[in-house]
């Protein structure tokens, strides 16, 4: 009976137990969509989107972060953030600009000086070889500052900031030449090249434009700036830049949106720069020979300015390297098609689009066709003549990317808010799309390159406006990720970039990035190179002298080495610690009170701190990187001892100790000042120094001093009998002061009866 | 009715012990591990990280924290890996470099173990405090330890005996410790029983004793010697 029972028991549990599983059990699609309110659209852009847990995403995206000065990394199609990148920013996080090696970097974007801790980051581009992303490195600019940073994707670190010797502001940038031997940087607001004061007055004839070309060593991983140079061009402001590719490889192209040359001044009663820049129809889009302007530096034909490699106007027309197209009034955006056969050119404020024809290009330069030149002598050929066809796609065209199929691309319309996909070779629309809002760049995978995939297209919009929750006045900005595989684009997802306002991106397949996931033990990872504070376990060591302490440490799982460090107030401290993990993900951090530091070491990293330890105290010190169970337990203690306090223990201990043989030395010495004062004694006690009452005091004074020297030689004899040569050298060196001032007073009676003519009396 | 109570039961154990049958296969894992062949270059690569702690050149720390791992028997360490990642053997620290995710499967434990054994062991290793210890910790040694540690502490390699002799005092005396109180769940039940009736003074004796017995000449490093594979 008690079975049965049991066996009820056991069943009817069994029984409870599915029943609450069938009630916990998943809504089926369609209640789901109910419930959310979703349409079957909805539900095929997530299913395009969508990357399950564990998974991959296909394309990885570098966007610019805008003013936040740092390059944001997210996923296709999942549009996953995955990472920032710090570039012309500290960020605490990633340790840069916080350890030596990162602060070094961020050095090097140093302006006349100052240390400027951001950057206006407009467009990343990525490395390419053979016309191709490679994967390899990353590059962007900073417009307020004209600098471009190199990020190495094999850890996706910056490590190099250059700054533009002749510009003051610049915009078109980064693009790279199809093997990336340069990165091209144009000026935006027109300055003078020297770093002077010169009035506006003069701006045609002194303030100037241009285009830098960086040079970049792909073994060294580092723009070499002695080997970089600059084409000078007038001040037309320009814009945007891109390379050729294939037959057009050796030729840039730079469009400018103020060829007017106009120079504002509303608070003056002039009409502003918007206006005045506004003005004309046309502007000029820049064609330059890059190839053959190498060639005219090497053979010396460039002139020195700020120690830059600079090709004035006169010797880019004089040597056929410079020419100019009109473009449709205020361009934006010059991109070469995959072929490399044409330049694609928008008019921001002309509702068309031109596409120019580098042949017909060609042609004009070959035979000399010009219309005319421009006021700086540069030859001008005729619109008509470059020009393949020209679209009308909507109000406020900007930026071209390309597709995979044959002659297509995308142009976004900024004041239309719209995306259209058109053909470049029959100058036709094929099909528009609404995004949100007001669009300024797009971009599509490996839209830069000679060969497009298509697949996705990122609309990079300026306004978000009423697209998300609402979060205060600043806005997110809005990247939408549109379907271009079929010939109708559709609009799958939006996602708010809440950092910086991201301009451009790029996007390349993800299996073409290779980053590692840790470096070789003891590395320098801004440097890439061994880190000559590389410490292996067991060899850490604290080096002191003299005002300097130098830690050479470690870290693992869950202990940093060493955990107590001593130091004296107003030391030189640095302290280097070496990650030694090597398994995935396994980061330490490390953070110091009253100090403003924060170290990330990946594992494998070597990273450095310096400071000065001026104020005494006790400093804790700890991991900041969440890292295993005992992580809390991951710290450890600065000592600053205070400068005196060193000193009064050294004192104290360091008080002289007496030995034998220095009793006998002071012994020794007593015993001939005592001869001494016995000569004194003699010559006053055999001369009739009672006579003299001056004598008797001082005779007083130095039997007073004699006694309490013999009374000083008891207690010293004493000591040195219980071998206490501490005491008894003390007592004895007492002893011979006792004997000095008898001395002192004895010779004074003697002088005063020398001279009082005293008389011998035996 | 009987039959399908058992049933039942049978059921939750084996949907409960699913812990104890994935135990026993790692268990498993010692014996491949013993029998694949050893890649020493892979090992010297796993090893980078084991010596963050037991050092590179694998001699621990004298005071116990970290045991040196050089010289030991391979089987040892690869019974103790197997333990640990399988939970058989409490060590809190270890957990994360033993995991088969951060260390690799049996092949990575054959090729680890196989580089650890070869390394030079420390000649000087932490010894007990010595004086009154030693002459009845060596009578407490001989009638107890020699017929499994050996005589002059060499372990045994194919019936997974430690090598005692070069190893720290202070980590000999905590596992001893535990194995006697039984907080070291893998120990060998025989030796449980063997030191069961050991007092602290019994075991400080023994174990300072052992500490002294030394490596034969060839498998030590020279004094200051520092394992030229991780410059």
């Amino acid at each position: 009976m008690k079975q049965l029972n049991w066996y009820k028991v056991a069943v009817l549990s069994l029984c409870g137990l599915l029943i609450a599983q069938a009630a916990g059990a998943a809504e089926t699609l369609q209640e789901v969509m109910t419930r959310r309110g979703l349409t079957e659209k909805d539900i095929l852009a997530a299913a395009k989107t969508y990357v399950p847990t564990g998974k991959r995403d296909d394309y990885i995206v570098f966007s610019s972060g805008g003013q936040s000065g740092h390059v944001i990394v997210y996923g296709i199609p999942s549009m996953r953030l995955l990472k920032y990148i710090a570039v012309f920013t500290p960020e605490p996080w990633q340790g840069y600009g916080f350890d030596e090696e990162s602060k070094a970097v961020l050095a090097q974007g140093n302006i006349q000086g100052k240390a400027i801790t951001y950057g206006d980051t407009h467009h990343p581009a990525l490395s390419e070889t053979n016309g191709e992303y490679d994967g390899e490195y990353l590059f962007i600019n900073d417009k307020a500052n004209p600098r471009i940073a190199v990020i190495d994707l094999h850890d996706f670190e910056t490590k190099q900031i250059v700054v533009n010797p002749v510009f003051k502001s610049s915009h078109g940038g980064a693009f790279v030449s199809e093997n990336t031997e340069y990165i091209i940087e144009s000026a935006q607001y027109a300055t003078p090249y020297e770093n002077e004061y010169v009035p506006l007055e003069q701006f045609n004839e002194r303030y100037r434009g241009g285009m830098t070309y960086w040079y970049f060593d792909r073994a060294k991983g580092r723009i070499i700036p002695e080997q970089s140079f600059t084409v000078m061009a007038p001040p037309y402001s320009q814009d945007l830049s891109d390379f050729g590719k294939g037959p057009s490889a050796d030729w840039s192209f730079t469009n400018s949106f103020c060829s007017e040359r106009y120079v504002g001044g509303i608070e003056l009663g002039k009409p502003p720069f918007e206006a005045g820049c506004s003005a004309k129809d046309t502007d000029f889009l820049h064609v330059v020979n890059w190839r053959k302007a190498a060639e005219l530096v090497k053979a010396g034909k460039a002139t020195l300015i700020n120690n830059h490699h600079v090709i004035t106007i006169e010797t880019a027309v004089k040597e056929g390297i410079l020419y100019l197209i009109p473009e449709a009034k205020s361009p934006h955006g010059a991109d070469v098609t995959p072929d490399g056969r044409y330049i694609v050119v928008s008019g921001k404020l002309d509702t068309h689009t031109s596409v120019y024809s580098f042949e017909k290009i060609q042609q004009a330069i070959t035979a000399g066709k010009f219309e005319g030149k421009d006021p700086y002598g540069i030859p001008i050929i005729a619109m008509t003549d470059a020009l393949h066809t020209q679209a009308e796609l909507g109000l406020g065209p900007l930026h071209t990317q390309f597709g995979a199929r044959k002659c297509e691309a995308f142009t976004s319309l900024y004041v239309d808010s719209m995306v259209a996909r058109w053909d470049y070779c029959e100058g036709k629309v094929l099909d528009k799309i609404a995004i949100h809002y007001n669009i300024g760049h797009l971009m599509t995978m490996h839209g830069d390159t000679q060969k497009p995939e298509g697949k996705y297209l990122v609309a990079l919009n300026k306004l978000a406006i009423d697209r998300f929750n609402p979060v205060g006045p600043l806005h997110p900005q809005n990247h939408q990720l549109i379907d271009i595989s079929n010939e109708k684009m559709t609009l799958l997802y939006d996602m708010p970039l809440p950092l910086g306002e991201p301009h451009y991106a790029v996007g390349i397949r993800a299996d073409l990035l290779k980053p590692s996931i840790r470096y070789k033990s003891g590395w320098d990872s801004r440097a890439n190179q061994a880190s000559p504070y590389k410490t292996l376990a067991g060899r850490e060591k604290t080096l002191k002298e003299p005002g300097k302490v130098e830690v050479l440490g470690t870290v693992i799982r869950s202990h940093i080495t060493p955990e107590i460090i001593e130091v004296t107030e107003g030391d030189d401290v640095t302290i280097h610690l070496t990650n030694l993990e090597r398994a995935q993900d396994e980061t330490h951090g490390f953070a110091l009170y009253g100090q403003n530091v924060n170290l990330s070491l990946e594992p494998g990293k070597t990273s450095s701190f310096h400071f000065v330890a001026d104020k005494p105290g006790v400093y804790p010190y700890y991991c900041t990187e969440f890292c295993s169970a005992l992580h809390l337990e991951m710290q450890g203690y600065l000592l600053v001892k205070p400068k005196n306090y060193q000193e009064a223990a050294k004192q104290a201990g360091e008080t002289v100790s007496y030995t034998k043989a220095d009793y006998d030395k002071q012994v020794e010495k007593n015993q001939a000042t005592q001869a001494t004062i016995d000569q004194v004694v003699a010559f006053i006690t055999s001369h009739n120094y009672q006579e003299f009452p001056a004598v008797v005091a001082l005779m007083e004074d130095a039997t007073d001093q004699l006694n309490f020297a013999k009374e000083a030689q008891t207690k010293a004899t004493a000591a040195a009998a219980k071998a206490d040569w501490q005491n008894a050298a003390l007592w004895a060196g007492q002893w011979w002061q006792y004997q000095v001032k008898a001395a002192d007073i004895g010779l004074r009676a003697k002088a005063y009866l020398e001279q009082q003519g005293a008389n011998k009396t035996k | 009715m009987k039959l399908i109570i058992y049933a039942l039961a049978l059921t939750a154990t084996i949907t409960f012990s699913k812990n104890i049958l994935a135990a026993e296969e790692l268990e498993d894992e010692i014996k491949p591990a013993l029998s694949a062949k050893p890649d020493l270059e892979n090992g010297k690569t796993i090893y980078e990280v084991c010596a963050g702690c037991h050092l590179p050149e694998g001699w621990g720390k004298d005071d116990g924290t970290f045991p040196q791992l050089a010289g030991q028997h391979r089987a040892v360490l690869i019974k103790q890996l197997a333990d640990i990642r399988a939970k058989r053997r409490d060590a809190p620290t270890m957990y994360p470099f033993a995991a088969k995710e951060s260390l690799g499967d049996a092949q990575a434990l054959a090729d680890v173990t196989a580089y650890i054994s070869k390394l030079l062991m420390n000649p000087n290793n932490g010894v007990g405090p010595g004086g009154d210890n030693l002459e009845p910790g060596k009578k407490l040694y001989q009638d107890n330890c020699v017929k499994c540690h050996g005589d002059k502490g060499e372990g045994n390699a194919e019936k997974f005996y430690p090598r005692l002799q070069g190893q720290h005092y202070q980590y000999m005396l905590r596992q001893f410790e535990w194995i006697r109180d039984g907080k070291r769940r893998n120990a060998n039940p025989e030796m449980v029983k063997q030191i069961k009736s050991f007092t602290d003074k019994d075991m400080k004796a023994v174990i300072d004793y052992a500490s002294r017995l030394k490596p034969p000449p060839e498998a030590l490093a020279k004094p200051g010697w520092k394992n030229p594979d991780f410059d």
